[in-house]
């Protein structure tokens, strides 16, 4: 299964098109990311950095759950919250990436 | 942690730089050293590479102009604490360029296409202070590297004072690459050394790449990614001991260049 095929749950052509180019530019930040594609959600870990990201596409718009508890989710639907998730999860990952080469 | 000794200012090597001595190229390039900082592969962070170089020479009084070609997160305006709209542009419009200004003495621009610098970029309009042109770029691959090339060495001749394509060619390149893409980074140094055979060749990798390449080698300190996620140019005393070395090194070729030139 294709991260384009799982976006097709989103009814809204944008809202997948944000969903696209956001696993697009999560992909795009390290060589070494694991990537789970499931029919409702694309997984995408690190383990040695720790950092996990899940995009869960729903009917009008996806779920971006950053962190391995899922703590919290981020809801996007336009392009100001594909900014928030996407800054929020680029922080998160530079925090691990840091704190990875701290314990190493 | 081991302690870090203190760097050697660009203060104490500018006089090299600054010389009063007649230059190659024509007196736009007076004054000025452009530097081309080439990622080789996605473990290495361009943009904190790029906006620590940059912060460096500004820190010293030079006027920096920061060019980025972004092909991927993060780029040069989270480090320059940009609004997530600003820093994140690239990823929703790919033609988007970017710009801004810090602290005064560095000017940016960024885009994930360098087409679309063109004719939106200016030359630094001090022309008295010494200025430092650095472009960070991921390696193009394949066909793409010569035109890729040719254009960013184009916009670095506009900002180096509008003068022929030649004169945007880079003084310095820096070529960062990490242990897991050892191949790119050699068709990287082997495309930047038969583009730009004139210009003076670093290779940064951090101590895991054991290969060796044609450029000479500097390591990335292992403690350096500890601030990949702070929205601020990184300080470490490494961006200023390259930038002094950079200087040092583009100052010494001019100078033997200018020499061979006047022997005939």
């Amino acid at each position: 299964m294709r991260v384009f095929d799982v976006g097709k749950r989103i009814g809204s052509r944008s809202t997948r098109r944000l969903f696209i180019r956001f696993c697009r530019e999560m992909c795009r930040l390290s060589d070494r990311f694991e990537i789970e594609v499931a029919p409702f959600e694309v997984m995408l870990r690190e383990p040695g950095a720790g950092f996990c990201v899940v995009v869960s596409p729903l009917r009008d718009l996806f779920l971006v759950s950053i962190g391995e508890s899922r703590s919290f989710d981020v809801r996007v639907s336009s392009d100001e919250s594909f900014v928030s998730a996407l800054d929020l999860a680029l922080e998160r990952y530079l925090a691990c990436a840091s704190k990875s080469a701290s314990a190493s | 942690m081991p302690e870090r000794r203190s760097s050697r200012t660009l203060r104490d090597v500018s006089h090299l730089f600054l010389s009063q001595s007649r230059p190659v190229r024509d007196e736009a390039r007076r004054g000025t050293a452009c530097i081309w900082l080439a990622v080789a592969d996605r473990s290495m962070n361009r943009a904190h590479c790029a906006a620590g170089l940059a912060a460096a020479f500004a820190r010293q009084g030079m006027r920096v102009s920061l060019l980025e070609v972004c092909g991927s997160l993060p780029t040069i305006g989270y480090y320059f604490g940009m609004e997530s709209a600003g820093h994140l542009s690239p990823a929703l419009d790919r033609a988007a360029l970017v710009s801004g200004s810090w602290n005064g003495t560095v000017r940016y621009w960024f885009s994930a296409s360098v087409s679309s610098f063109r004719g939106r970029v200016e030359e630094e309009p001090d022309r008295a202070a010494p200025r430092a042109i650095v472009a960070a770029f991921p390696y193009p691959r394949g066909r793409s590297a010569e035109p890729f090339l040719s254009a960013l060495r184009e916009l670095s001749a506009v900002l180096a004072g509008g003068g022929p394509p030649e004169d945007g060619s880079p003084d310095a390149i820096i070529v960062a690459g990490g242990a897991e893409g050892i191949g790119g980074t050699g068709a990287c140094v082997a495309g930047m050394r038969e583009a730009f055979p004139r210009a003076a060749g670093f290779f940064v990798a951090d101590h895991s790449v054991r290969e060796t390449v044609a450029f000479e080698r500097i390591v990335l300190p292992d403690d350096l990614r500890r601030s990949w996620a702070r929205r601020m140019p990184p300080a470490d005393p490494w961006f200023d001991d390259l930038a002094a070395g950079l200087l040092q090194v583009v100052s010494l070729r001019r100078r033997e260049a200018v020499s061979l030139a006047a022997k005939g």
